[in-house]
């Protein structure tokens, strides 16, 4: 996906005006913001494995709005925000949550949904999840940010703090670990595509990625 | 299916519309992101100028608290009069403000107070003992006691008159050794000590007719250690080696 489309689908998802509207603090803007980007921060947070990720995406987006009012910028420039914040409140979420000993063990989306698990399950966002959370942290992290926060390998490299070389590397690597996912899963499950699949996403964006693409 | 068409499949899934249980939320957090926006500091100065501030503070029993502020108000106030920046607002009462301020004597702890619980008061040597009734009765007065005992010119009466006399000798000695300084024995000895170690230092040193770089009287330069010519010198006194006393010499 080139540039060009990014802008439009960031058109599609949050206008510059309803981004101005929302750092004033007006509601309707506020709620266009979060209804546009809180799925794909959801989305993103199980993927990490974050064991409640509702709860988490209610800090971050709270924690963006305690400081909504120092932010200048495009909408782009609003969705690298918001994903960086992220990223950081899932390192400190897991750092609070190795500190606590009692802690009850960690139910991860794999747990909830694993690869093939039901036939309805088969093509759904949460079989996308379950899928994206066996593998790596950081190729699971990389996948996501690529594919639900149309983020560039630049923006995913600066959010991960490594190179964009090494940041090619960890997406093939885990483009090869979903392949194998999925080659063994039952073909005659994966038929249908969901009726909600309408974002123009293709394969060639995943494949782009890859250093032998 | 191939397996490209099923990587094509799981990136639709993932990125699909948003669904309704990830939309449930919506009153709950944009209500609280509005207001967390509408409360968010966008003027630090106009929130320490708040007086309100200092008086919940000091509702609170945050007196630290409300002297910072009320400080910081002050000051800004002052400096905002001073340079016209913004227009000075009616200052308040500060002497309803002040005399909360906390200063570092307050923060001080008290005194240790006596404590009179049971086992732990230190009672005087001449504690009246049972039966000494004439002790404890207060109207039996002691013949050898004047009336006069409660004069205050016999003893301080305030602090304040303790302050007018100044300290006590044993206080100005314990205030000279806080100081560092010698007491008056410890003086007269150092200057003993003084007097000696100059007295050595004098016998090293070379005299002006002796070493190096001293001169006869016609102008020239003699060797070391070596008198001139026609200059004396001073002559060191004779060792004379004394007999012990109350020690015969030997026969």
């Amino acid at each position: 996906m080139d540039d060009t489309a990014l802008m439009a689908r960031e058109e599609i998802l949050v206008s510059q005006e309803t981004l101005i509207a929302a750092v004033s603090g007006q509601p309707e803007a506020v709620a266009s913001l979060w209804r546009a980007w809180n799925p794909p921060l959801r989305r993103f947070l199980i993927a990490r494995r974050v064991p409640d990720p509702d709860d988490l995406a209610s800090v971050i987006w709270l924690d963006i709005a305690a400081r909504l009012h120092l932010f200048q910028g495009d909408p782009t420039a609003f969705r690298r925000w918001l994903f960086t914040v992220a990223h950081r409140r899932i390192i400190d979420d897991a750092r609070r949550r190795g500190r606590q000993v009692s802690q009850a063990p960690l139910e991860s989306a794999g747990q909830l949904v694993s690869a093939g698990d039901t036939f309805d399950a088969v093509g759904s966002t949460d079989w996308a999840l379950s899928l994206l959370s066996q593998l790596t942290e950081n190729q699971a992290t990389a996948i996501a940010l690529r594919i639900l926060a149309d983020m560039s390998v630049a923006e995913v490299a600066e959010i991960m703090g490594q190179s964009p070389g090494s940041v090619r590397v960890i997406t093939h690597r885990g483009l090869a670990s979903l392949r194998k996912l999925l080659a063994t899963s039952d073909d005659d499950e994966i038929r249908e595509i969901p009726k909600n699949a309408e974002n123009p996403v293709t394969l060639s964006l995943l494949r782009s990625l890859t250093p032998d693409a | 299916m191939t397996s490209d068409e099923a990587l094509d499949q799981f990136e639709q899934a993932l990125s699909a519309d948003p669904q309704p249980d990830e939309l449930r939320d919506e009153a709950r957090i944009v209500s609280a992101m509005v207001e967390a926006i509408a409360t968010s500091p966008t003027s630090p100065p106009a929130t320490v100028l708040s007086l309100d501030n200092v008086r919940q503070a000091r509702a609170r029993g945050r007196r630290r608290v409300a002297s910072v502020v009320a400080v910081a108000a002050l000051c800004t106030t002052s400096v905002a009069a001073a340079t016209g920046g913004i227009p000075a607002p009616e200052l308040p009462d500060w002497s309803e403000l002040i005399p909360n301020f906390v200063t570092t004597e307050s923060e001080t702890p008290d005194e240790p107070k006596p404590n009179f619980e049971l086992g732990e008061v230190d009672l005087p040597d001449e504690t009246p003992q049972v039966g000494d009734a004439d002790q404890l009765d207060p109207s039996v007065a002691d013949p050898d006691v004047p009336e006069s005992q409660d004069n205050p010119a016999d003893g301080p009466a305030s602090e304040a008159e303790d302050r007018k006399r100044g300290p006590s000798d044993d206080n100005k000695k314990d205030a000279e050794d806080r100081k560092g300084g010698p007491s008056d024995d410890e003086r007269g000895g150092n200057w003993k000590n003084l007097e000696a170690e100059k007295e050595e230092q004098d016998k090293q040193k070379p005299r002006h007719d002796q070493g190096a770089g001293a001169t006869d009287n016609k102008g020239q330069k003699t060797r070391a250690g070596e008198p001139g010519e026609g200059h004396e010198g001073t002559k060191k006194p004779e060792q004379t080696t004394k007999q012990p006393k109350g020690q015969e010499p030997p026969d």
